[in-house]
């Protein structure tokens, strides 16, 4: 059963959890638990363990910020489906929210490429 | 049985049964011919992932009831104590209407029990979700009301901030339905504490049982509460996705 929500304002995402959203955002319809964590790895350089990658999905998942249909079950994963995750419209806008914050943090500084931001 | 089978269903014992499959999908794709060692160290690393908080919550909730019974529920009992000391010897200090004191007493129950749910919610939700920030809240007032309600001069003052705080807290809707949930759970733990049959039949060993049972109900209910409420608050509408 589904409910409208009353409220918009929910807690603030937690760093990790934009990162991940990120990395959901830059997959795109291919973003699966495998496929998130090499992501993460390549983009960020930090290893991350399959716990605090599912836990967190887990936890995005239940605050309605992505929602994740199945595939097809394929035989090198032993015929187990992938997950596929893709952002709701609460979790983008979660996010935009977080990285504004950033921005306008980064406005003026000269910390990318010797160029201020914004 | 083979291994990724026996690991799914063990999973599956924290996690939904379509989690552990994709879970356990995602680790034969990525890990194909590790050995058995590896194998199950990632799974018990999974299993520690999805666990530790719920019994790492359970075991500070424990610490959090011993913290509020010394410094919070003991310190009116103490001072009935001494008042009765007093009487004895025809002072009557400041304890001049029990009153106060009983019910600064049931208090301190209540708030043993506040501080159970708040040791509990702030590792299993964190800091930041409104149900831990509001189990904290009142379990500090209610230390506060425990220390000083028994003193005349300032009951007035403590009531008024105290009906002031909570009203200030209530105007969010959020903020009423995690003290919903905070309330509950601790309504039914206190009425577990007194209804416990063993309570009167076999006092010796009637206090270990409750102060056993009665946390570990009431975190229960605490979690349930929580995940079935929220669940239902945070879900949107398919339109919405």
């Amino acid at each position: 059963m589904y409910y409208y929500v009353a409220i918009m304002t929910v807690s603030p995402l937690g760093e990790f959890e934009q990162v991940v959203l990120l990395a959901i955002l830059r997959l795109g319809d291919t973003a699966y638990g495998v496929k998130i964590r090499n992501e993460i790895e390549e983009c960020t350089g930090r290893k991350i363990t399959p716990g605090a990658l599912y836990t967190t999905l887990e936890r995005l998942e239940r605050k309605s910020m992505l929602v994740g249909r199945s595939g097809e079950p394929t035989a090198i994963r032993g015929g187990r489906a992938k997950r596929f995750y893709t952002l709701t419209s609460r979790g983008r806008s979660q996010l935009i929210q977080a990285q504004t914050g950033f921005q306008r943090l980064l406005t003026g500084l000269e910390l990318l490429g010797g160029e201020s931001n914004g | 049985m083979d291994r990724a089978t026996a690991a799914e269903w063990m999973l599956a014992r924290v996690v939904e049964q379509s989690r552990a499959s994709e879970i356990m999908g995602d680790l034969l794709e990525t890990r194909p011919e590790q050995g058995s060692l590896r194998f199950w160290l990632s799974v018990l690393g999974l299993l520690i992932s999805f666990t530790w908080r719920p019994v790492v919550g359970l075991v500070l909730a424990y610490f959090a009831a011993l913290f509020s019974l010394m410094f919070s529920s003991l310190r009116p009992i103490m001072e009935l104590t001494k008042q009765r000391s007093h009487l004895q010897f025809g002072s009557a200090g400041y304890l001049t209407n029990t009153y106060w004191t009983s019910l600064t007493i049931q208090l301190g129950s209540v708030t043993t029990l506040l501080w159970i749910v708040a040791g509990y919610a702030v590792v299993r939700f964190g800091i930041r979700n409104t149900s831990s920030q509001m189990s904290i809240g009142t379990a500090l007032m209610g230390t506060v009301l425990c220390s000083y309600l028994w003193i005349p001069d300032g009951r007035p003052a403590l009531l008024a901030v105290s009906a002031l705080v909570a009203a200030i807290a209530l105007i969010n809707e959020r903020r009423r339905q995690s003290l919903g949930i905070v309330l509950g759970s601790v309504a039914i733990a206190w009425v577990v504490g007194h209804l416990c049959p063993f309570w009167r039949s076999y006092p010796e060993t009637s206090v270990l049982i409750v102060a056993i049972l009665v946390p570990l109900v009431e975190v229960v209910v605490f979690n349930y509460l929580h995940t079935m409420l929220t669940s239902s608050r945070d879900a949107i509408s398919p339109e919405a996705l």
